[in-house]
């Protein structure tokens, strides 16, 4: 699950990422924070019991067989209050430093409880040679307590004197300050899981980008990749374009090579249908059955050919009209007998969205039956009607029935078998307008015989 | 009839060659691009068959460099490639006709017929002068309506003069015409052959035209 969470996507691997260390360095800083905010309570509370302790100094005296006396009572009063949790406590040590405990003097609000000197006697001591710590007191109450060890009215022997305040406040506030603390982090924790979301989707908008740019190539849309690349992704960009012109130029060469060779079978195709044709034997027979299979394995195979280069070559245009006048100069040697009367009606700015080649099949295809079948009198019109291209061929020959219509449309379908040319080379034309989204319709034309309308994708014109 | 096939491929080439030899047709070949250009530009044919993918010079470049020169003989283009966009390219050139491979012969034929026909002015598949009818497809010449015996040596002279009635046609031209390259020339050859094909068909129908060669014309007209 994690590991998927990381290898998945790049930007949940990055959020995943930011977002632990974040809470790491968060969790990290608050502690900190909250350790040091209870160690500054502390020095404060401990500053006011060193206050409390040289106000207790101040006011105890020596009597004359060397016991200490209180000369007057402090003035907080909590020194009075039985358990109250504040306390002080001045013992008197023996020279190996063991409390002498008859001669003990304490805070009222001790009542008849004392403080164990000897325990402070093993306490690790601060710099002042003061020991500050915090522990439950004689009473239960929590306690911060200061132990200090002096040598009073010149005697040699020290004293420890004990101060001690109620330190459930203390850990009051220091409790709130975290409480405070967490919320805070935690509300910064979530503002900076937002950032981190916004700031991955930010840094990775050219990834986006260039994904959708691969998509457009593959779907045919644009060539190459030409978005304004960061300079991280530039050489990556650089080598995408590298790999799609390759494949580009393989394509091409195994397309040219599939039609050459197509070609280059038809030429001692030719030899042996000439050969089969004047011989009237089994032999010619089988040559004549074969050549004729072979014949339609080329012409599909180089269809093929055909239909592959049309991939990737789309956002060509061709205008029509300059499309249309050289087919006819064409025709009108070919058919240079039948002495045709051809009307071309074109609009201006008619332009096909598509291959020239396809476009010069297509029209040729049908104006070759225009001329071939009609009686002399054949019609090209092209008008632009929204973002399609309306071609009408029209003639004045026999027409072709609905069945027959229907018939030519189909592939390999050869209506007339006497007169010499492969089919009609309808199902050429349906075929390559259906490619290009187009359609063909077979009509009676108004001169008397067929009229072809074939819709193709119009190029806008603004778009050269 | 001088016809002059460019085809590289060796066997179409043969192929051709007899069929249009046997047709009637004095043929000499070309196996490039160059080679053809070469002869297409010195020696006067009635048409020629070109092949478009050549070695050494493609058929589209040795057509347009023809054209520029202002060789205008017939061209017939056959070629594996059969688009519109090479025919388009092919007719561009200045190619009269176009045949795709694989094609058949007798189509073929028909076609280059028809294309020496038209060169000549004529619209009909039969050309009459006279009493005298010359069936191209056939091979064959008709003197009111009965075939005439030829050999295929005065068959050609007969059909090229017919092809061009009323014109006063040179010893020459008729050599050039008739007999392929390879040919030994000798102009006593034409005369005696002339003399042959006058008595089958008749001493008025081809004259002598003193100092200037030939001329075959309908009797009682110079048309």
């Amino acid at each position: 699950m994690l590991r998927k969470l990381f290898t998945g996507s790049l930007a949940s691997r990055l959020v995943v990422a930011s977002l632990l260390s974040a809470i790491i360095l968060l969790v990290v800083a608050g502690a900190l924070l909250s350790w040091m905010f209870r160690t500054t309570l502390e020095r404060q509370f401990d500053t006011h019991l060193e206050a409390l302790l040289n106000g207790l100094l101040a006011n105890i005296e020596q009597d004359d067989r060397g016991n200490v006396y209180l000369v007057r009572q402090l003035t907080d009063p909590l020194f009075q209050l039985p358990a109250s949790g504040w306390y002080w406590q001045i013992t008197p040590l023996t020279s190996d430093r063991r409390a002498k405990a008859e001669f003990v003097l304490a805070s009222p609000s001790l009542l008849e409880r004392r403080f164990d000197v000897n325990w402070f006697s093993q306490r690790p001591r601060d710099a002042d040679g003061a020991v500050r710590i915090t522990m439950p007191g004689p009473h239960g109450k929590l306690l911060r307590i200061l132990e200090q060890r002096l040598n009073l009215f010149g005697e040699k022997r020290p004293y420890s004197i004990i101060v001690a305040g109620d330190a459930r406040q203390l850990r009051k506030e220091a409790i709130r300050f975290e409480n405070l603390v967490l919320a805070l982090f935690l509300l910064f924790g979530l503002g900076l899981a937002i950032t981190i979301f916004l700031q991955v989707r930010f840094g990775l908008r050219p990834l986006r980008l260039l994904h959708d740019e691969i998509a457009e190539v593959r779907e045919g849309r644009r060539k190459f990749l030409a978005g304004d690349f960061p300079r991280e992704i530039r050489p990556l960009v650089q080598e995408l374009n590298q790999l799609i012109r390759a494949n580009r130029d393989v394509l091409e060469r195994a397309r040219t090579q599939v039609g050459n060779l197509a070609h280059a079978l038809k030429t001692p195709l030719a030899v042996l249908m000439n050969e089969a044709a004047s011989r009237d034997d089994d032999l010619g027979r089988l040559l004549r059955e074969q050549t004729s299979h072979m014949r339609q394995q080329i012409d599909l195979h180089l269809e093929r050919a055909r239909r592959a280069a049309l991939a990737g070559t789309l956002g060509v245009t061709t205008p029509v009209r300059e499309t249309i006048m050289p087919i006819i100069n064409a025709l009108a040697r070919i058919y240079h007998e039948k002495s045709v009367q051809v009307e071309v009606e074109c609009d201006e700015g008619a332009i096909f969205l598509g291959e020239r080649q396809d476009l010069e099949e297509m029209l040729g295809n049908l104006l070759d039956n225009a001329f071939k079948y009609g009686g002399g009198h054949v019609r090209i019109a092209c008008r632009l009607a929204g973002n399609m291209l309306d071609i009408m061929v029209e003639d004045d020959g026999p027409g072709l029935s609905a069945e027959q219509g229907k018939q030519a449309l189909r592939r390999g379908q050869r209506l007339d078998e006497t007169t010499p040319g492969s089919g009609l080379g309808l199902a050429i034309v349906k075929e390559l307008a259906g490619m290009y989204n187009g359609s063909v319709n077979l009509e009676t034309s108004s001169l008397g015989g067929l009229r072809v309308h074939l819709r193709l994708p119009a190029a806008r014109n603004n778009k050269r | 009839m001088r016809i002059l096939v460019i085809e590289d491929d060796p066997e179409l080439n043969r192929q051709l060659c007899e069929a249009l030899e046997e047709s009637g047709y004095a043929v000499d070949t070309a196996f490039d691009g160059e080679e053809g250009h070469f002869l297409g530009d010195t020696e006067p044919y009635d048409a020629v068959i070109l092949d478009l993918g050549l070695p050494r010079k493609d058929g589209v470049s040795v057509l347009k460099e023809w054209r520029a020169a202002g060789r205008d003989m017939p061209v017939l283009i056959l070629t594996a490639r059969d688009r519109w966009s090479d025919k388009v390219a092919g007719f561009d050139a200045g190619a009269d006709d176009y045949v795709a491979k694989p094609f058949h012969m007798a189509e073929l034929l028909a076609r280059l017929r028809a294309l020496i026909r038209r060169a000549s002015g004529h619209a009909n598949s039969e050309i009459t002068c006279g009493p005298l009818t010359l069936d191209t497809a056939g091979a064959r010449v008709f003197k009111d309506g009965i075939p005439l015996k030829l050999t295929p040596m005065e068959y050609r002279l007969l059909a090229y003069m017919m092809h061009h009635q009323g014109e006063v046609i040179s010893r020459t031209q008729l050599t050039e015409h008739l007999y392929d390259q390879d040919f030994d020339r000798d102009s006593n050859t034409i005369e005696v052959m002339v003399g042959r094909v006058r008595k089958k068909i008749g001493k008025d129908l081809l004259q002598t035209v003193r100092g200037l060669g030939y001329r075959l014309a309908p009797p009682g007209g110079n048309r």
